[in-house]
């Protein structure tokens, strides 16, 4: 007697399959990723901003166990402070939130009474190849906004406000990769790379942009590395391309 | 073409409107940022086992100095939980009401996912740790580590969170 196959099991077994193959394509492109990051800073001044922008490229970026668990991240990040440093602010994006693995926007305020506050963005998706903008802005007062993609770059809160203290302009700008976890190629678990690729110096200093060129980044003094860092995309110097090969 | 209608039937026309209506507006309220309010727990009520994960977590990539002294928690609205902390912006409006939990531990804690620009450069430290978290997608959405005194009081009372 020939039996028909009920129409439920049919369908389940099409979702498990599709589910299945989702999975297993999913992993192909975390074992395949790179971890780099390239901006650009459109912000033509040497001196001081009340807003500053960056186009950066999204990279999927990896982040193995046990960094993920410690939170650990890669990422890219734009960020803009006072002249003591004591105060500043950041977004970007992250491989690494809280210990998940996932691919966010993030934003951060840290003011100079030493208190930090590091937010997810949750009501802007990001993806890997895209080129996003990333934007800081002066409002009023003390407070700074922060969009992504020309969106307010909010979270559940739906705030999106940092009140800064140091007012309506920075004197530090700096855009780049930035990781805390086992970068492989620098040779050892747990390393963490500053914020590295185009920078500008207090007021009236001039824009640099690779690891070379920065006194406070400590990349290059790392045995083993293969991290490099390239200019490109403008005609100005005010970009950078850094990447790694896992 | 004229549609003639019995008593009744208008009435039955009306009423589904009116039905209709009030489907409508219940979906919107349901759908709307400001539906999502806090209800307060009772007293004895446990936290989420996906509250106490989060926090255990953070106190294992975080604390600096073990389990912390005290860990509390509440489910409360973005706009009460932004009052405790008003140096980080205004709640936005359309959000105020929507649920938060919140965590506050005191102990010893360091900010591992800031971002720096030197390996030498330590990472911003303070006594307090604040963790907002969203209901919905049980997650993290803000991670506040301060140095400075922090005051719950505008999130109404708090309970004790066993880590």
């Amino acid at each position: 007697m020939k039996r028909s196959i009920p129409a439920s099991i049919l369908i389940g077994s099409i979702l498990l399959l599709i589910f299945m193959l989702a999975s297993v394509a999913d992993a192909s492109v975390y074992a395949g990723s790179r971890t780099y990051g390239r901006g650009y800073v459109h912000d033509q001044s040497t001196t001081q901003w009340d807003a500053v922008h960056a186009t950066m490229e999204v990279n999927s970026g990896r982040v193995d166990q046990p960094d993920l668990g410690n939170n650990g991240f890669v990422g890219e990040v734009l960020w803009a402070a006072n002249q003591s440093w004591s105060g500043y602010i950041e977004c970007g994006y992250r491989r690494g939130w809280n210990g998940s693995n996932v691919l966010t926007a993030y934003w951060e305020n840290h003011l100079p009474n030493g208190n930090d506050y590091l937010h997810r963005v949750t009501y802007v998706d990001i993806a890997p190849n895209e080129n996003d903008l990333f934007e800081m802005v002066h409002t009023t007062g003390t407070a700074w906004k922060y969009y992504v993609k020309g969106y307010p770059a909010k979270d559940v809160d739906g705030d999106y406000t940092a009140d800064t203290t140091w007012g309506s302009s920075c004197q530090w700008a700096i855009a780049g990769l930035e990781g805390n976890c086992d970068l492989g190629a620098l040779g050892s678990s747990g390393d963490h790379i500053g914020i590295t690729g185009i920078q500008v110096s207090p007021v009236g200093g001039t824009w640099m942009y690779g690891p070379a060129d920065f006194s406070h980044d400590g990349v290059t003094q790392l045995p083993g590395t293969t991290y490099t860092t390239h200019a490109g995309w403008t005609t100005q110097g005010h970009s950078v391309w850094n990447y790694r090969n896992n | 073409m004229r549609i003639i209608m019995h008593r009744r039937g208008r009435l039955a026309v009306v009423l589904a409107i009116a039905l209709a209506l009030a489907a409508l507006m219940g979906a919107a309220t349901v759908l709307s940022p400001a539906a999502q309010s806090a209800s307060s727990p009772s007293a004895d009520q446990p936290a989420p086992d996906w509250l106490v994960s989060i926090a255990k977590n953070f106190v294992a990539a975080y604390s600096t100095a073990g389990t912390p002294a005290s860990a509390e928690w509440v489910l409360t609205t973005a706009e009460q939980y932004k009052l405790t902390v008003p140096e980080d912006g205004p709640v936005d409006p359309d959000y105020a009401n929507v649920s938060n939990y919140v965590v506050v531990m005191h102990g010893s804690f360091a900010m591992q996912d800031a971002s720096l620009l030197s390996s030498e450069q330590p990472p911003p430290s303070g006594t307090t740790a604040v963790l907002a978290m969203d209901p919905k997608t049980q997650t993290v959405f803000c991670i506040a580590i301060l140095t400075t005194p922090y005051d719950p009081a505008p999130m109404g009372p708090m309970s004790p969170l066993a880590l």
